[in-house]
């Protein structure tokens, strides 16, 4: 299947074929949101603290354009150089530009999102740059040349046999080692070597403050510090609304990014960033890529608030017995779902529909996107653009026609009824995807409608 | 919402409390959902099943007798428990509250 028909449903269809697998996936990732409930319930003003990081979002986001201005003033003044990127392309670009002008062929990474969405990793390749992905998990499926399947697990789909199989094929540990102990250790050294050779480091920004031009970069695994401190060149990128307005609210955000994200209080490291030392370059790039436009989408321009904490992945019903590649996106899941849509209507039309909308995503999210509110409303869009499914139009139309005219509707009923109770073999075929792992519903005695009249005396 | 850092309430639960003689038992997941979506029952056919039978389980597992909820999800619950011949039975809200 090539990437362009990728769809969720012949994805998670394939998924779904190995039952056990999607139980473990499913048991995985319900344990996080069980430590994240821990977490969460322990703060007895969480709600407080979910609404107070809403509205600051909220207020950054009506402010965008003086917000940026203003990191960019006091970064610059700090001895920071800034550069803008338009979109994908251009980010990519003035990365390997900075590269080129240094003479760099290997570079290393810590975990950013925002280069998986500008596929920075491939375009460097073919102009034939190294990149080593510094954080464990994407170090993995980066062996296993996989895309990550989480924003914040990248490699959660991977059991640590499957994992210990990719280390004995890429890093020399025995075959069918699968000691948690004996992995990292070897991770540790391993990438030991890339941190003390690479010249130059990129690293994401999960908040930049305007009001002093710092940005902070929170790890578990302290690989943004490594790579950023022993590199002559330190890049971080980030998308313009990753802004915070002052560095009293960092806190507000600080309390709810991990507690989300993990069930952890806090990271391991919440390193900020604000001048170069003697003799190092720091370089941010700021990122528009598509951000602009859902800016101006009234109905949707709240996704711009995420803090990429992943929760509403590991919450969601659907993504953890689909999995995140099912989703065909850097960005899966709930959240992605409403992003995605934004760059490529048509490629991530199937997204929004791959959920139930159970408003799940929408409680546990640290900033109150109304997730399940905005992928309703995308599929009204998706359908009016015309890049719905065929069948299923086709599906609603005639749905359409049967429950707006209550004679269809009876009808409809009477002929339903009548072929499950008498010709059960009409419906009970394989070509009824209900009848795939369900029986049909036992035809009634009478249909409602006619039990109510005759109970309350109107027949 | 049991995401949510509130107190817990449910109306349904409330109703089923002023019903004598039945006993509401807990369940793992109190409310993840079921799977049953509406067109998402067969348009993510495997996924919508795969829901529907881990919320069958839950209940199963509980010692639970009569399945009931308040919107069509029953209809797709039933389906699975009578697929594996299950003596589970499943009612909707409207039909224990009428008795």
């Amino acid at each position: 299947m090539s990437a362009n028909t990728a769809n969720h449903v012949e994805l998670s269809d394939i998924f779904n074929e190995d039952e056990q697998r999607v139980n473990w996936h499913d048991e995985t990732l319900w344990w996080i949101r069980a430590k994240r409930d821990k977490a969460a319930f322990k703060i007895p003003e969480w709600e407080l603290l979910r609404d107070t990081a809403s509205q600051i979002k909220n207020n950054v986001l009506s402010d965008l354009h003086n917000y940026l201005i203003e990191f960019e003033t006091k970064a610059k003044s700090n001895g920071i150089i800034i550069h803008w990127a338009a979109d994908a392309a251009e980010h990519n670009k003035i990365i390997y530009s900075l590269l080129l002008r240094k003479g760099v062929k290997q570079m290393v990474k810590s975990k950013s999102m925002l280069t998986e969405e500008c596929h920075l990793n491939e375009y460097l390749a073919s102009q034939g740059i190294e990149v080593i992905d510094s954080d464990l998990g994407e170090r993995i499926v980066q062996l296993a040349e996989e895309p990550p399947s989480h924003i914040v697990l990248p490699c959660i789909h991977k059991k640590k046999e499957e994992i210990g199989e990719i280390f004995h094929k890429h890093l020399g540990t025995e075959a069918g080692m699968s000691d948690l102990q004996v992995l990292t250790e070897t991770a540790r050294i391993h990438l030991r070597e890339t941190f003390l050779n690479r010249k130059l480091a990129l690293t994401g920004v999960n908040f930049a403050i305007a009001e002093t031009g710092e940005f902070v970069v929170c790890t578990n695994e302290g690989n943004a510090d490594m790579g950023a401190h022993l590199a002559e060149i330190h890049i971080a990128n980030m998308g313009i609304e990753k802004l915070v307005p002052n560095k009293k609210q960092l806190g507000v955000f600080l309390r709810l990014l991990t507690r989300s994200a993990t069930g952890q209080p806090i990271t391991t490291y919440s390193s900020h960033f604000k001048k170069p030392r003697k003799g190092q370059e720091v370089h941010i790039v700021l990122v528009d890529n598509g951000r602009s436009v859902q800016l101006g989408r009234a109905d949707f321009r709240n996704s711009l608030k995420c803090i990429r904490c992943g929760a509403c992945m590991y919450t969601c019903p659907v993504y953890r017995r689909s999995g995140g590649h099912s989703y065909h996106n850097a960005k899966s899941g709930p959240i992605g779902a409403i992003l995605a849509p934004n760059l490529d209507m048509k490629k991530y039309a199937d997204l929004p529909f791959a959920c139930i909308l159970c408003g799940s995503c929408t409680h546990v999210c640290p900033v109150k996107i109304d997730i399940h509110d905005q992928l309703y409303k995308w599929r009204q869009v998706i359908v009016k653009e015309g890049y719905a499914d065929a069948t299923k139009t086709v599906g609603m139309r005639l749905m359409n026609l049967v429950l707006s005219s209550p004679k269809m509707y009876r009808l409809a009923g009477k002929i339903g009824r009548w072929f499950i109770q008498y010709i059960p073999s009409a419906v009970n075929t394989k070509y009824n995807l209900w009848f795939k792992h369900r029986e049909m519903p036992a035809p009634p005695k009478q249909p409602f409608r006619d039990w109510y009249k005759k109970r309350h005396c109107l027949i | 919402m049991s995401e949510l850092v509130e107190p817990f309430f449910s109306k349904p639960l409330q109703l089923l409390n002023m019903v004598k003689d039945i006993q509401i038992m807990d369940l793992e997941r109190p409310d993840e959902c079921c799977g049953f979506g509406g067109t998402f029952c067969v348009a993510e056919e495997a996924v919508s099943a795969k829901m529907g039978k881990d919320r069958v389980d839950d209940h199963v597992k509980n010692g639970v007798e009569y399945i009931t909820s308040a919107d069509m999800s029953c209809l797709h619950m039933e389906g699975i428990l009578k697929r594996r011949g299950s003596s589970v039975k499943v009612l909707h809200i409207a039909g224990i509250l009428n008795t």
